[in-house]
């Protein structure tokens, strides 16, 4: 049998995996709802005060507990549901933490524009969205999107024996930066443009090696380095770590203090990830610091939070990133199933590899979510298995015939969620974002159409984003975009 | 309208069921041949084509619980079969490309027929995609069923062009290694 032909066969496969594979979560919605989001919220947020101060009234133990969780300091959980003396559908109103209003803002841009990292770039030549175009860069101030300055790249570096041609434009915003024009930069696959993201002195990026070096030393084909976008100068931070000789790096993320990056990579034919201690120099594999497979991990600010899967069941435990010690977090937990939202689990968790735009590096989450066969929602702290109920929240329902789902999306900083939901084929109408630092989180509904395809991500630490394209020609092609921001307003405590 | 209402359109051989099934699919299907065929024109021929083949098919075949997989495995074949026609300068060259990546999965590639028969080789494929994650699953459906581009898969399952290369390039030897140990002959 040739390709082609088993191309054809593939129609074979059980409906069941076909439709499973249309109805993921990423498209969808129409905007405009944010009067009537605002409205919800306002409302949402009386209610709540009401409602705390009742039960806050009402019960010593309910005051303590609301106030715990707001004060962020750890929670007991009891192992069987709260007090009896609380009733709490009637005590608490969802949702009941609230911080701010849920700003939006809205800008209608061109077909070939994208928004990420705090940058939009709009493409300005005839190849839209093609290697090779140019883009403008503007941030957003005060509701108006404003052109950013440009510079230009032109150097040759050389790192291990291949030369790698730095030539590029690139847009400065504030510390951070945003490609313009790739020219021949040579960058991995996946920053394929357009490129955002990364300090403009410091910035975390794969370089692609186009052919096999002559020197001997072989690179893996996508290799991260930091470029200084002013002077064209790289650090080769992973020198000396053996990372060198690794295959292929597909993900990766650095920590804050630039010590220790978490990869996703290929040793000869094995994928798996990897830790670089750059500092002492070493390169250890975290199927071998934890003596078992690892199926997804998250680079956390002391730890690196690992979990594996198997028949359905989640296991998790961290590697404290000082001596690589293993603390166990959570035991076997099923995952949850969107079909059968009664039975309860434990959602998908976003791991490093979960990258959502070109050029910006996810730290993957540090909360799971498991939901409860009531709905009732509790975050699992990813570095230490601590178990944080969150309040008056309840997974949303929805009919169990597979036509609803729910994406997760962690921000770039892993420290805040983002839950999207939309009906297959049409609009996001839910949103919710929880910030698990401040232990809060806010819920809005959006108009649910399926006039448009969206996507979601975020567009920084603190706002999500939903690309919004307009389709035309039934249905078929995409003349422009509009780009909704929600941002968490009131960032104070 | 539910599929349940659709399809009890078609046994009844009531022609509201093509309205219908347009109305609540037909974008989709048109969008599901436009990425195979790249070409307006003959989506909406695959779209029109396939409610006619739907008539025919509904009954037999009462799709109750999957009428848009029942729906859409139809516009994929007509598509495919206006590639392979027309041999189209762009979107054929793609199919031929998306073909090349599969044939690495077929343990000896080659101009024979296949030697399962339907019935075997459908055991085969979904036998490897249940062995897959669910994740894994959509990607690589997503490649080989839907024929999407792996940019468009990224961006909708939210991760990188290269996880995508990469998830898929494991999908294939994964395949590859299946079906030499279930010892099937392709």
């Amino acid at each position: 049998m040739r390709g082609e032909e088993f191309l054809y066969k593939l129609e074979l496969t059980d409906p069941k995996f076909v439709m499973a594979a249309d109805a993921v979560p990423n498209i969808t919605r129409h905007g405009g709802g944010w009067r009537r989001a605002l409205t919800i919220v306002a409302a949402a947020a009386l209610l709540t005060v009401v409602c705390l101060t009742a039960a806050m009234a009402l019960s010593v133990k309910v005051r303590q507990f609301v106030f715990d969780f707001f004060t962020g300091e750890k929670q007991t959980i009891p192992e069987s549901p709260v007090d009896s003396e609380i009733d709490k559908d009637s005590m608490f109103v969802e949702p009941k933490i609230i911080i701010g209003e849920l700003e939006e803002r809205t800008f209608h841009l061109p077909v070939s524009s994208h928004a990420g990292e705090g940058t939009f770039l709009v493409c300005t030549d005839p190849v839209e969205g093609q290697r090779g175009s140019h883009y403008d860069a503007y941030r957003e101030e005060h509701g108006e999107l404003v052109k950013l300055p440009e510079y230009e790249l032109r150097k040759t570096a050389t790192l291990g024996g291949v030369e790698y041609d730095l030539t590029c434009d690139w847009a400065p915003n504030g510390e951070d930066c945003a490609m313009t024009w790739d020219g021949g930069l040579d960058l991995g696959d996946e920053l394929a443009f357009p490129v955002f993201g990364g300090r403009a002195e410091r910035r975390l990026v794969a370089l692609y090696r186009r052919s096999s070096p002559e020197s001997g030393r072989k690179y893996p084909k996508e290799y991260p380095v930091i470029i200084n976008m002013y002077t064209g100068e790289i650090t080769d931070v992973l020198a000396g770590t053996g990372a060198e000789d690794l295959t292929d790096i597909c993900s990766y993320v650095l920590s804050e203090d630039e010590r220790y990056m978490l990869m996703e990579a290929q040793d000869g034919e094995e994928f798996g990830y990897y830790v670089a201690d750059i500092e002492k120099k070493e390169l250890h594999s975290l199927n071998e610091l934890s003596g078992e497979r690892v199926d997804g991990c998250s680079l956390l600010d002391e730890s690196i939070a690992c979990w594996s899967e198997e028949n359905r069941f989640r296991r998790g435990w961290s590697l404290s990133l000082d001596d690589y010690e293993r603390t166990e977090t959570f035991g076997p937990t099923k995952c949850f199933n969107p079909d059968e939202p009664e039975k309860g689990g434990m959602t998908w968790i976003p791991g490093i590899g979960g990258i959502v735009q070109a050029g910006i590096t996810y730290h993957g989450c540090r909360f799971a979510l498991d939901i409860a066969p009531d709905r009732s929602v509790t975050a699992i702290d990813l570095s230490n298995g601590e178990r944080l109920p969150i309040e008056g929240f309840r997974w949303r329902e929805y009919p169990d015939d597979g036509s609803y789902g729910i994406g997760l999306y962690a921000s770039p900083d892993g420290k805040k969620l983002l839950l999207a939901g939309h009906y297959d084929g049409r609009s996001n109408d839910y949103l919710a974002i929880i910030d698990f630092e401040k232990r809060a989180m806010v819920e809005i509904e959006r108009e649910n159409s399926n006039d448009y395809n969206e996507y979601v991500g975020w567009f920084d630490n603190d706002t999500v984003v939903i690309e919004q394209l307009h389709m035309v020609g039934d249905g078929i092609y995409c003349d422009s975009r509009d780009f909704f921001l929600y941002s968490l307003a009131d960032k104070e405590e | 309208m539910e599929d349940r209402g659709i399809v009890e359109l078609y046994l009844q051989r009531d022609s509201r069921a093509i309205e219908k099934t347009q109305e609540k699919y037909g974008g989709r299907l048109r969008e599901l041949s436009f990425n195979i065929t790249f070409d307006a024109g003959a989506a909406e021929e695959c779209e029109n084509d396939t409610y006619l083949a739907a008539w025919n098919s509904i009954p037999p075949h009462e799709p109750v619980s999957y009428l848009y997989a029942f729906l859409a495995r139809i516009t994929r074949h007509l598509s495919l079969n206006v590639c392979r026609d027309r041999r189209r300068l762009k979107r054929g060259g793609y199919v031929v490309r998306l073909s090349r990546e599969l044939e690495e999965c077929i343990p000896s590639p080659d101009n024979a027929q296949c030697r399962l028969d339907e019935e075997e080789l459908k055991a085969a494929i979904n036998g490897f995609l249940a062995t897959l994650s669910e994740e894994k699953r959509n990607i690589f459906l997503r490649r080989y069923w839907y024929l999407d581009s792996v940019t468009s898969i990224a961006e909708r399952y939210g991760i990188g062009e290269s996880k995508v290369k990469m998830t898929l390039q494991r999908a294939r030897g994964k395949l590859r290694e299946y079906l030499i140990k279930e010892g099937y002959e392709l």
